[in-house]
């Protein structure tokens, strides 16, 4: 295939959370809203004219999904079902029944833009003759989801947020692309030691 | 039927209106055996088989 003039129409969505599976949300979701958290600064304006920068450490990372979630939570699969689960503790039996509660579970999101009409998942690898982006945010909590009935479609808008670094310093957010040029691995499961 | 269950998880998971911390490990009275991907469900029964078979040899 030839290069992509833009990323339009489609693109996968995949959300794991910490040692479960990744699950695939893009055949509910709507809309994906990345905003990478700022790289702001001050300034300082000196007695001479001149001006001092002062940095500010980057802002967190928010992704929000618009989506169309049937049921409470995923119970099981790799096919995304739901999203109070991720906000609360996921039940994973038959009737669901997700209590309110102050449990915060570390979870992966992946986004992913790709000319293969083959990978369905945004995890996966993306070989050479193909083109992908792909944006990677691990160690975030799911901070919101907001179902709304006004249109008379049950609509959920869903918040991810992410700080953009560990405890370590270590990054919690990728954005990954290839030119079809090389191959572009798979992420790999999602643990306290593996982000991606 | 009681079950030996896991949770596969780092976050807790919710089973039969019992909350199982991360990777922790219950033995619940259940009347269906879970089949969450979530979970590693063992039924009691086969691991007392497992046990005596041991036992014989």
């Amino acid at each position: 295939m030839s290069q992509q003039d833009v990323w339009s129409e489609t693109a996968l969505v995949a959300i794991a959370a910490q040692a479960g599976g990744d699950m695939a949300f893009q055949a509910i979701t709507e809309t994906v809203d990345i905003d990478i958290g700022d790289k702001d600064f001050d300034v300082i304006a000196t007695l001479s004219g001149g001006r001092l920068v002062k940095f500010t450490p980057q802002e967190p990372t928010t992704i929000t999904l618009e989506a169309y979630p049937v049921y409470a939570n995923t119970a099981s699969g790799t096919t995304g079902q739901g999203f109070f689960g991720m906000m609360n503790t996921e039940d994973a039996t038959e009737p669901l029944d997700v209590d309110v509660d102050r449990v915060r579970s570390k979870h992966r999101i992946a986004i992913m833009w790709t000319d293969s009409v083959s990978i369905t998942t945004a995890n996966a690898q993306v070989g050479t003759g193909t083109y992908c982006m792909r944006v990677v945010a691990s160690d975030g909590y799911f901070t919101s989801v907001k179902p709304s009935y006004t249109d008379g479609i049950l609509k959920f808008t869903v918040t991810y947020k992410v700080p953009p670094f560990d405890s370590s310093g270590t990054a919690n957010i990728a954005i990954q692309s290839t030119d079809a040029s090389a191959t572009l691995t798979a992420l790999q499961s999602y643990t306290v030691t593996t982000k991606w | 039927m009681k079950y030996k269950i896991q949770n596969k998880l780092e976050c807790p998971v919710k089973v039969a209106d019992v909350i199982l911390g991360p990777k922790e490990v219950k033995i619940l009275n259940l009347a269906v055996k879970p089949t969450s991907d979530r979970l590693i469900v063992e039924k009691i029964e086969e691991l007392e088989k497992k046990v005596s078979k041991g036992g014989k040899k």
